[in-house]
């Protein structure tokens, strides 16, 4: 299953002071866990954090492959297909709709275990706006829902005893009036 | 939805990406994490930002319950709360003479406050002491969000705030300790008592409010701003430069009241670097308009708006006052770009084609200036 979202990917090397020339992008390659090696267009890679600082040091030249071993393929995917959006949006004056509409379609066929990985994922790579925007989704998920839903949906376990539950319940019984049942 | 994950996928993920999740829910939600298990029960507990309205408690139609619950939910929410707490926000009408804000306030002061909101229903009765004191007894604040409050004389001194946003009735308003604010927005209504004694006060109000903000960037004045500003003496030369000022908007400036056009002259008049102006008009039944060489006579003789590029003059009536600032304006401004200008919806067709003909008599000392006439 090859994924590296360039073919005709090509890496220049800058000797000395030259004009960049705006369609011969430098790419940068990363290799993540699972062996896959993909080709970004620099202004996409320098989105990417912990990227952009790795090819800031002085010894290491764009020919480098940078090891991305906390990554899977598919989530590398996911994060490029996100930051090339941003970008080309960036440029872009009233994005909004077409911003909105994106999201959506980003976060429509992952599912939870999918979406928490990938936020994990984007905090690793240090994309803010990426995992701020993740966060959001995630609690979406969760919006006035009830404890057993959410324990439910992420997995967690009820490690409480009944007396336990009964006590931190009392802390805050508040918390669990006004819930919108309807949604279950 | 599918089955129950095989193994959990989220409690273990690190604090700060649980933060920010929670940080996204609303506060009651948040709460509710701790009956999850063991591991949650205090994760919501270290939350820097909480953000309170009255959807936290059960709606009913008795008032009486609802504020109960509410002042409820957010003294029992900051009592388990633990560390710091940047960023507080209570935007409700329910609250209304509740003593416990005050006690909300002295804790977020001992905790690191740095952003405080509360946009409150009227007559919230708040002692104006106690809010000073509150507020100058939170060294952190940088932002802080005042809304709603009545016959306020206020006198703000917050060494760190930034951003202020102000909207209710103040009698009287001093930012005495501000020397870093940068953004400022204000609301302001008219107290009966500013009406009578506009002609008799006088200490100048323009200087108590913006007498201590050098490094101001962005000036927003709404209602009774420049009405507000205009009482007192006239400052004469302000002793104060906005160097940093770029962006001035003022709302509902009345054109045939020569204080508040002189409020606008000293303001635009000593801010360097200001980029973009917008003004609306207040139109009342034209009266006569003395004095139209007003604007040449009382500002500097060689004021020029070197890095002035917009103007966006809403609500005109066509006034000789009003006219005579564009005209102002349009030589006074070199690199101008764009001088747009919308008739309040009164003015007769008539009017407006006087209006724009007039414009188009008027020199432009920037070349590449164009007028925008707008029509709804």
């Amino acid at each position: 299953m090859s994924t590296s979202t360039d073919n005709n990917a090509s890496i220049t090397q800058e000797s000395g002071p030259s004009a960049a020339v705006q369609d011969i992008q430098k790419k940068i390659v990363v290799r993540t866990a699972d062996g896959e090696v993909f080709n970004l267009k620099e202004e996409v890679a320098m989105e990417i954090d912990i990227i952009k600082t790795f090819f800031q040091e002085d010894s290491i030249s764009y020919e480098t492959v940078m090891p991305l071993p906390n990554v899977e393929g598919w989530e590398m995917v996911k994060v490029i297909e996100y930051c090339t959006k941003h970008v080309e949006l960036k440029h872009k004056v009233d994005g909004y709709k077409e911003r909105k509409a994106f999201q959506a379609l980003f976060v429509q066929n992952l599912s939870t275990k999918s979406l928490l990985a990938l936020t994990n994922t984007a905090n690793y790579l240090e994309v803010k706006y990426l995992l701020d925007f993740l966060c959001q989704a995630v609690s979406e998920q969760i919006k006035n829902k009830d404890v057993d839903y959410v324990r439910e949906l992420f997995g967690v376990e009820n490690d409480f005893n009944d007396e336990e539950y009964e006590q931190v319940k009392a802390e805050a019984p508040w918390a669990h009036e006004n819930l919108n049942n309807d949604l279950h | 939805m599918g089955d129950k994950p095989d193994r959990d996928l989220i409690s273990n993920l690190p604090q700060s990406i649980i933060e920010s999740i929670l940080t996204c829910l609303p506060i009651g939600d948040a709460i509710r994490t701790s009956c999850l298990s063991r591991k949650w029960r205090y994760k919501w507990t270290t939350l820097t930002h909480l953000v309170f309205d009255e959807k936290c408690v059960a709606q009913s139609g008795d008032q009486v319950v609802v504020t109960k619950s509410l002042i409820n939910f957010i003294t029992r929410a900051l009592f388990l709360h633990q560390g710091p707490i940047h960023k507080f926000q209570v935007c409700t009408s329910y609250l209304q003479s509740c003593p416990d804000i005050d006690q909300w306030i002295l804790f977020l002061s001992r905790n690191g406050i740095k952003e405080l909101v509360l946009e409150l229903g009227e007559e919230v009765l708040v002692a104006p002491e106690a809010i000073e004191s509150l507020i100058s007894s939170c060294p952190l604040l940088e932002t802080l969000s005042l809304a709603y409050f009545d016959s306020l004389a206020l006198n703000i001194r917050a060494p760190n705030l930034k951003y202020l946003c102000l909207e209710g009735e103040f009698k009287d308003i001093s930012l005495e300790n501000t020397p870093l604010l940068v953004d400022l927005s204000v609301a302001l209504y008219m107290t009966d008592e500013n009406a009578e004694n506009s002609e008799q006060s006088s200490n100048c109000k323009f200087i108590k409010f913006l007498g201590g903000i050098p490094r101001l960037e962005r000036l927003i004045g709404h209602i009774y701003f420049t009405k507000y500003l205009s009482i007192g003496k006239d400052p004469g030369v302000l002793p104060i430069t906005y160097n940093h000022l770029k962006i001035i908007e003022l709302y509902q400036v009345s054109f045939e009241d020569m204080k508040e056009i002189l409020v606008v002259l000293r303001l635009i008049t000593n801010s360097p670097n200001l980029k973009e102006l917008q003004l609306s008009g207040s139109s009342l039944t034209s009266m006569e308009s003395p004095d139209l060489d007003f604007w040449e006579k009382e500002g500097p003789s060689d004021c020029t708006f070197h890095k002035l590029k917009v103007v966006k003059m809403t609500d005109m009536s066509g006034l000789p006052h009003e006219m005579e600032f564009i005209k102002f304006l349009l030589r006074k401004s070199p690199v101008l770009e764009i001088m747009s200008i919308m008739p309040c919806v009164f003015v007769t067709m008539e009017s407006r084609l006087i209006i724009v003909t007039e414009l188009l008599s008027f020199t432009r000392a920037s070349p590449k200036a164009g007028i925008v006439f707008i029509q709804d």
